[in-house]
């Protein structure tokens, strides 16, 4: 017996929730989601109790909606050929008891029909990838927190999975290791798979993200390219900083167009904080103005237009998911 | 053309059979279980009384170690459906011991550690997780019941003069279904006080409580309503009637066998029950 297709040609290479509601009894986890996802990174984001985790296991088909429906590459999230083809890190410190780091991974690539050799091979790749190679044979139970998140990331990870789902996968890494496990997924994304994280850490996502969406209260709050996102708030004009020769002549120049609705000179005197309804309509008359007036323009910098100031914008508080 | 196309390779070597995967659990199990040499010596020591009885059946049908011995024939206990009963409910002793020991951490520690989701977003259903580690105690039950009796039976058969075979023929299926009624609910129960107990401790509290209280309260009930159906709450003595029945030895039973087996049935559904409603990816929070 041999693994067969991932998909068939015709199979659309999409995740696909259709007015998806779950409710755990009378509590509501995700609320009529209609979401698509393709390749690349997609981050969740949201504060706790957001939906996060629900979507994650709605998509991995360990949850079954209440209403609607999910389709992964056209099928049932729960379908066992499906199921090869998707790797899941949980959110969760969570281990069966007394393992080493190569049987972990080892033991779920059998469950994924491995014969012992390609597990074992395998599992050896995989733990090489995280960095784990000298500690593979130790028990999980004597890791530190960072290597727990990397023998994880490795189980996830070994069967070469199309769709890489992580709950929260940067949690108890060092910096050098979420570099190391950035880098990771941006490897798997660029060869065509699916990339789907949750994280509370947003210059990360910021960093890391092909797109982004916010959940929150069970609702998707909004989803897309991250610019393009921050384009759609009109409620909170986009704001730019311009460090220049000549922010007074600047200011009395941009202050006239109706799409600006605020100048603010910096403390230096050495640049503006514009804040405008239509950034293309601004770059445009940057432009010109910087040519018709002589105006030396050192750096145009987007001051808001990043996950950290759409979050703040679409959930509010201090832009920090807890 | 989508980028997954161009680069994405699934893996296309062999797979293992999808039906016997499930086998993967209680592989895992018993490398941990046995990696204790007390439990390894505990296990071996499971063997005594098969290893005894061989003996017994050995120099009953061996001249020359009779002779060696000094012993006669009659004074060594005849080989018949009453010996291997008296063998078999000796070895129940032992299984509950095994069961005491390695059950109650199988599903708990899943639970307690939040290791199910790890198995179930894999292509295994909660269906075959249950039945894996349901296996890791069946088979274990298993290697030290009905597998050994069975071999002693053969061993007997062969040593035996046909006849004996002949007068004994329902011992070899009755080994096999007392063995597997009283292993299949021994499990059952195991599991399902460990996936609602989360610990091992309090699994192997319950279990005891399950066999000594419940026959106490059976005894009350006896008492206080001048019946004997209170014995049904003796899981012993249920045990003892089903086994009995299956070796046609109906003295030694106390309850009618048919109510025995109803009995050990709705415990062994009733814990297979609980054990269904625990065993979930997502836990349902209220």
């Amino acid at each position: 017996m041999t693994g067969p297709p991932v998909r068939s040609g015709d199979a659309p290479l999409e995740i696909v929730f259709e007015d998806v509601s779950k409710f755990y009894g009378e509590v509501l986890g995700v609320n009529r989601v209609t979401l698509t996802i393709r390749p690349g990174i997609t981050s969740l984001v949201g504060p706790n109790g957001a939906g996060k985790s629900t979507l994650m296991s709605l998509m991995t088909g360990l949850l079954r909606p209440t209403n609607g429906r999910v389709r992964v590459l056209g099928r049932p999230p729960y379908d066992a050929e499906l199921m090869r083809q998707v790797g899941y890190c949980t959110q969760h410190d969570s281990f069966p008891p007394g393992l080493t780091g190569r049987r972990f991974v080892e033991s779920a690539l059998a469950l994924h029909g491995m014969p012992r050799s390609e597990a074992r091979r395998r599992a050896g790749e995989a733990l090489e990838r995280v960095g784990l190679t000298g500690a593979a044979d130790r028990r999980i139970g004597g890791y530190s927190k960072g290597m727990r998140q990397r023998v994880r990331l490795a189980h996830t990870i070994a069967h070469d999975p199309l769709i890489t789902v992580l709950d929260e996968p940067l949690n108890g890494l060092d910096p050098m290791a979420r570099a190391e496990v950035i880098a990771l997924l941006r490897d798997k994304a660029a060869s065509g798979g699916f990339v789907i994280v949750s994280s509370h850490i947003l210059h990360e996502v910021d960093a890391l993200s092909d797109r982004i969406v916010i959940l929150d209260g069970g609702c998707v709050m909004a989803d897309g390219e991250i610019h393009t996102v921050r384009g759609e708030i009109r409620a909170h004009p986009l704001q730019v900083l311009i460090r220049c020769n000549r922010p007074d002549l600047l200011a009395a120049s941009v202050l006239a167009q109706d799409h600006v609705v605020e100048v603010k000179m910096h403390a230096d005197r050495r640049g503006l904080l514009v804040a405008t309804r239509d950034a293309d309509r601004f770059y445009l008359l940057l432009n010109r103005v910087a040519l018709e007036d002589g105006i030396g323009i050192e750096s145009v910098t987007p001051a808001d237009d990043d996950v950290h100031a759409v979050y703040r914008y679409l959930v509010g508080g201090d832009g920090e998911p807890s | 053309m989508a980028v997954a196309d161009r680069t994405w390779k699934p893996y296309a070597g062999p797979l293992t059979r999808p039906r016997w995967r499930f086998l993967v659990l209680p592989r895992h199990a018993w490398q941990e279980v046995f990696a204790s040499r007390m439990f390894g010596l505990f296990f071996a020591l499971c063997f005594f009384v098969p290893v005894i009885c061989a003996g017994l059946i050995y120099i009953r049908h061996n001249v020359s170690a009779l002779a060696a011995l000094n012993v006669v024939p009659t004074s060594l206990p005849e080989i018949n459906a009453r010996m291997f009963l008296a063998a078999l409910t000796l070895q129940a002793q032992f299984g509950f011991l095994l069961a005491f020991l390695v059950g109650p951490a199988i599903v708990s520690s899943d639970l307690r550690n939040n290791a199910l989701p790890l198995y179930l977003s894999r292509p295994l259903s909660r269906g075959e997780y249950v039945l894996g580690k349901f296996c890791v105690l069946a088979i274990l039950l298993s290697a030290i019941s009905w597998a050994p009796f069975l071999l002693l039976f053969a061993l007997q058969s062969a040593l035996a003069d046909p006849g004996w075979i002949a007068a004994n023929a329902r011992i070899a299926p009755a080994i096999l279904a007392s063995s597997l009624a009283w292993l299949v609910f021994l499990s059952l129960l195991t599991l399902a006080l460990s996936a609602w107990m989360r610990r091992a401790a309090t699994a192997r509290l319950m279990m005891v409580f399950v066999y000594i209280v419940l026959a106490g309260l059976g005894n009350a009930a006896n008492k206080v309503l001048d019946t004997r159906w209170g014995d049904l709450l003796d899981i012993v003595k249920v045990y003892k009637t089903i086994w009995a029945g299956a070796f046609g030895l109906g003295d030694v039973a106390d309850l009618p066998v048919a109510a025995a087996w109803a009995m050990l049935g709705g415990f062994s559904g009733l814990s297979l029950l609980l054990l269904w409603r625990k065993v979930r990816a997502a836990e349902v929070v209220r």
